[in-house]
């Protein structure tokens, strides 16, 4: 799920920010208002009608229908692109390849760069991931966008606890990771943190 | 009896060129622990005024009451020996010079084959072996277990052929039988030893010869014995011929003729053979005088052979009369401790050789160095083999083997579990030793520290180790090796306190258990069921015992005894096997193969094992098993527990970044081989292809997080789609039978599943031998079964031996494997049912 959020108003440095995943995306994005940017519009790369879920390495796709919700809440403008590519160029660094998904990527933030000229910025909420980072910071270069990854190679445990801090609520949709079941679906990120904690403690993540 | 304080102990202990350290093995029945009494009575060590008791080392009273050993004990003896018999120890390392006395600490060890385990910690802390075999029943199915373990461990064997007044009251067989039946058990013997090692080997000479004097002949219920040596001695002056010389002559082809007094090599019609003439022929006499009570005669024959009799004993006659004339004529305990300390090592030569079967580490380091010269100067290595409890309920005293350096009392040490890694903290403490102790029997005495070659106890270590580890005081040491058991634990019984709220005294008793048998298992199954698992029936039944009378004391609810399955495959996966890592970005592809009949056991007995040079290993799966050398070098790993049969093979061409995730795929692998998909039993005997493997560009989406359960889903897909099986343990049943019983055995063993491999009569004697295999799970009760079908004549004998495919598709409802998953699963709280397929294959 990529959000983009463009500053809605110019007083600030006016820089336009795109976000990366759900708590993370939404995590950088409060992160970038604190910074006095002004979020002008929401983008989000989405699979197609009724499928759920895609071997996509760069988007999550699980719960995108939330992102229109997010919008709606926000009172900001939703941009979204219906993809079907899957990675063509996988190597650590991008090169731009007709076909790839991050250039489904490029067409979305292009044509939000249309519709609001001023957007400067692009939130992402990437942490560790120097694949998905490299990605989009390739896309903001060609559109001469700044990208905002304000929570890039923060401890994760730190992390965690200043998210709770902020009163960030998440709640755990989707697991992908050994340590982790069902069973914790439906669970807060605050509910999940002892467990978390623990995982951290015995190497799992 | 030797009364020794603990000085004089002490400073016998510093001698280390005069201590033998050994066990006593043998089939069950075969008379150990009553031929260790007349050692003991003869040269043991006490501090006390305990002696005269029959069967000092059996010191617990189930032991007594059931006349079998169930745990192997300790004892010191001390002997001197003379200074002709000295002359027979030729090496300088093994005799200190001008010391006759030699400190022996001898372990008498369990016969049954449940308690091989006992053998196996007995074994790990001796030298020397002496192997007792009843001549009557000859070579048994657990003397070959525990000589063939023995070979294993590099300790040198002596044998005793026991019960002859049997083989001459009973059997009545002449003498050329008898030296017949004596010739082919010494034979059987040394076919074993030569199966599992040779004389050019490190060890030197190994197999027993009657004529060198390394084999012993007598009765140890009537306490006499003699080797050739003490005849040699005998008739020498006679013959004027040296005692060496002659003790050559008394055994094998050697023929004698009276009447020209001229030696020949082959019978002829008036010469007869040496060894009945000049040896059995006497001995036959005396019995025949005795026994038809020829007073005249006998009394007329005791000067003759040097015998002297007390006054009281003058008018005894028949068996009692029969008794003490061999045992003053022919005394046990001197002739056996003759033979144990000229023909055992000492520890300064056994420990040359043991020491890379002893030492993990590099066998240059100083640990090493120390073990190998047994250096009481050098750092601590100390190998504890088992616990004993104390009489202070739950504690236990540590019992092992100092092997270099010297262990005192108050002394820091580091004490390692086997899990330790060097460089780790794990399984590692570093504590002092609360007192070191001397074990003698049923009795305990405190010692200010024990050198290097010498047995010990420990107190306060227990706290530390579970039941084996090792003790050292050097920073850098390994552990020394992991004792291997001969047997496995293949039954278990889940127990429960009748009492609910007992609960917490069940836990800390099965603790206490774990503990005090080298090999027991207990463990919490996840539907909160605290399982037993032992060698068999009567294991398990003394283990029951104790735990709810020693270590628990609280009354037990027991279940039915049920037995270990392994999970196998029978077939190639009939399709490329994918799966996908949690985050998507991952994918394994793997098949599974089953192995070639042998290479699990194979692995099993360490031929095929992790520490092997690859290089090496691959060739030999390629000769043996037709494996492709380049894959078979690529074997990422064994499993379960990195050493188990089954193996992961990577047969992937130009993956990059293969090598980053290949802990985590191992780790998935050890985790699936440890619990298999049907029923989390251990996997055996299947081989895991590596095909391909498609990774995330960016190290962070493939973590072990992502990984570890993508193997083991991926390895689940690859065994339900390879026609899985259940295996199940075999025994190896030995049934010893007079023939009209042999019709009784067959029935038996039809009811339950059993089949005969062979049949035959023991030469010499009128009893059968019937071997059969039998699974395990048809084997409770059956030792009742047998003895009410047979009228009580059929005693059997059975050992883990193999296991085999129990056939049926576990997958397909109504089969019986099918059944036996079911059962597991609910017993071990999981969700009843099959496992299913598309939880664990993923599309592409």
């Amino acid at each position: 799920m990529y959000l983009i959020i463009t500053p809605a108003c110019k007083r600030s440095n006016g820089y336009k920010l795109s976000l990366n995943g759900g708590k993370d995306s939404c995590f950088n994005l409060i992160q970038c208002a604190s910074q006095r940017n002004d979020i002008v519009a929401l983008a989000n790369v989405c699979p197609p009608n009724g499928l759920d879920e895609m071997d996509s390495q760069m988007f999550q796709t699980v719960g995108h229908e939330i992102v229109e919700l997010l919008a709606e809440a926000m009172e900001l403008p939703l941009y979204r692109k219906v993809s079907t590519a899957l990675a063509l160029s996988s190597e650590i660094f991008y090169n731009p390849t007709e076909g790839d998904e991050v250039e489904d990527l490029f067409h979305l933030l292009s044509e939000v760069k249309r519709q609001h000229p001023e957007i400067e910025g692009v939130s992402v909420g990437a942490v560790l991931s120097t694949y998905q980072k490299n990605r989009v910071e390739n896309v903001c270069t060609r559109l001469k966008l700044v990208p905002l990854a304000f929570l890039w190679q923060k401890n994760e445990t730190d992390l965690l606890n200043e998210m709770l801090l902020s009163g960030l609520n998440a709640v755990v949709i989707k697991v992908a990771a050994l340590g982790l079941n069902p069973s914790h679906l439906g669970m807060t990120l605050k509910e999940l943190q002892p467990h978390l904690l623990e995982m951290v403690l015995i190497n799992y993540i | 009896m030797v009364n020794f304080t603990v000085d004089e102990i002490r400073a016998m202990m510093d001698k280390k060129r005069n201590i033998r350290n050994m066990s006593v093995i043998a089939h069950v029945d075969h008379g150990k622990s009553t031929l260790t009494d007349s050692l003991v009575s003869k040269a043991g060590i006490i501090a006390g005024a305990k002696a005269g008791e029959t069967r000092f080392t059996d010191t617990r009273k189930d032991e007594q009451e059931r006349c079998i050993t169930i745990k192997s004990t300790a004892i010191s003896m001390f002997f001197e020996l003379e200074d002709k018999d000295l002359a027979f120890i030729t090496s300088t390392e093994q005799r200190e010079k001008d010391e006759k006395g030699f400190l022996i600490n001898l372990i008498d060890s369990p016969g049954h084959v449940d308690f091989s385990s006992e053998v196996t910690a007995a074994l790990r802390v001796t030298d020397g072996a002496l192997v007792v075999v009843d001549c009557v029943s000859g070579v048994c199915v657990q003397t070959e277990t525990v000589l063939r373990q023995a070979i294993a461990e590099r300790i040198k064997p002596i044998l005793f052929m026991n019960k002859m007044d049997r083989a001459l009251l009973e059997l009545q067989l002449d003498s050329e039988e008898l030296y017949q039946t004596f010739q082919r058990i010494v034979e059987n013997v040394n076919v074993i030893i030569a199966t599992y090692s040779d004389d050019s080997g490190p060890m030197g000479e190994v197999h027993v010869d009657p004529s060198k004097g390394s084999v012993g002949f007598g009765s140890g219920l009537h306490g006499w014995a003699f080797t050739l040596k003490q005849f040699a001695e005998m008739y020498s002056e006679k013959f004027k011929i040296d005692v060496k010389k002659l003790m050559n002559r008394l055994w094998g082809e050697n023929f004698f003729n009276p009447k020209t007094k001229k030696w020949a090599k082959q019978k002829e019609a008036d010469n007869k053979r040496s060894f009945c003439m000049y040896i059995l022929d006497p001995i036959y006499k005396i019995f025949d005088t005795i026994m038809n009570y020829k007073k005249d005669e006998y009394e007329a024959l005791f000067p003759k052979l040097g015998i002297q009799l007390k006054h009281e004993d003058k008018d005894k006659d028949g068996k009692p009369l029969l008794k003490v004339v061999m045992r003053t004529w022919l005394p046990a305990g001197e002739a056996l401790l003759q033979m144990i300390a000229i023909h055992l090592p000492s520890p300064v030569t056994a420990q040359k050789y043991r020491m890379e079967m002893l030492y993990e580490g590099p066998h240059d380091d100083e640990a090493a160095i120390g073990i190998k010269n047994c250096d009481p100067n050098a750092p601590l290595m100390m190998y504890v083999s088992k616990m004993v409890p104390t009489s202070d309920k739950g504690r236990f005293y540590a019992f092992g083997r100092v092997f270099s350096g010297k262990v005192a009392t108050g002394m820091k040490a580091r004490i390692m579990g086997p899990n330790y890694v060097p460089g780790k903290k794990e399984d590692l403490y570093e504590k002092a030793i609360q007192r070191t102790i001397l074990m003698m029997g049923r009795y305990v005495e405190a010692i200010e520290d024990v050198p290097s070659g010498n047995i010990c106890g420990l107190v306060g270590v227990d706290q530390f180790l579970v039941k084996t580890g090792t003790i050292t005081t050097f920073k850098d040491a390994h552990n020394l090796r992991v004792m291997k058991f001969s047997v496995s634990p293949v039954v278990r019984v889940a127990v429960e306190p009748k009492n609910p709220a007992d609960l917490p005294k069940l836990v800390e008793g099965l603790k206490r258990l774990a503990k005090s048998d080298p090999m027991v298992q207990c463990i919490i199954e996840e539907s909160g069921e605290h399982i037993i698992a032992g060698a068999g029936e009567l294991h398990l039944e003394i283990c029951l015992k104790d735990l709810e009378e020693d270590h628990a004391c609280i009354p037990i609810k027991k279940s039915d005894p049920v037995v270990s399955y392994r999970e196998t495959v029978s077939e190639e996966s009939n399709q490329m096997c994918l799966s996908k890592s949690p985050n998507k970005h991952n994918r394994l592809f793997m098949k599974a193969v089953p192995m070639p009949e042998g290479l699990a056991e194979d692995i099993d007995e360490g031929n095929v094992n992790p520490r092997d040079d690859f290089k090496s290993r691959a060739r030999y799966l390629g000769e043996k098993y037709d494996y492709d050398v380049t894959e078979a070098r690529k074997i990422w790993c064994f499993g379960p527990d990195g050493t188990g049969p089954n193996i992961l093979v990577d047969c992937t061409k130009g993956v990059q970044y293969l090598n980053e995730i290949k802990d985590s795929v191992v780790a998935g692998f050890q985790w699936a081989t440890k619990e298999g998909v049907l029923s989390e039993e251990n996997l055996r005997g299947v081989r895991f292809n590596i095909y391909d493997v498609t990774l995330h560009a960016d190290a962070i989406h493939r973590g072990g997080g992502q990984i570890i359960p993508t193997t083991r889903r991926c390895l689940y897909a690859c065994l339900l789609t390879a026609a899985p099986r259940l295996m199940e343990p075999v025994y190896q049943c030995e049934i010893q039978c007079p023939e009209v019983a042999v019709g009784g055995i067959y029935g038996v063993l039809n009811r339950r599943r059993g089949h005969v491999f062979e049949e035959q009569q023991v030469a010499g004697t009128p009893m059968f031998v019937v071997k059969a295999y039998l699974p395990v799970n048809e084997s409770f009760g059956f030792t009742a079964d047998l003895r009410s079908n047979t009228g009580g004549q059929a005693f059997p004998q059975c050992v883990f031996d193999h296991w085999q495919i129990l056939p049926g598709d576990p997958l397909e409802p109504s089969t019986r494997p099918f059944g036996v998953v079911q059962e597991t699963r609910k017993r071990k709280g999981l969700k009843e049912g099959l496992p299913d397929l598309s939880q664990y294959l993923d599309k592409l």
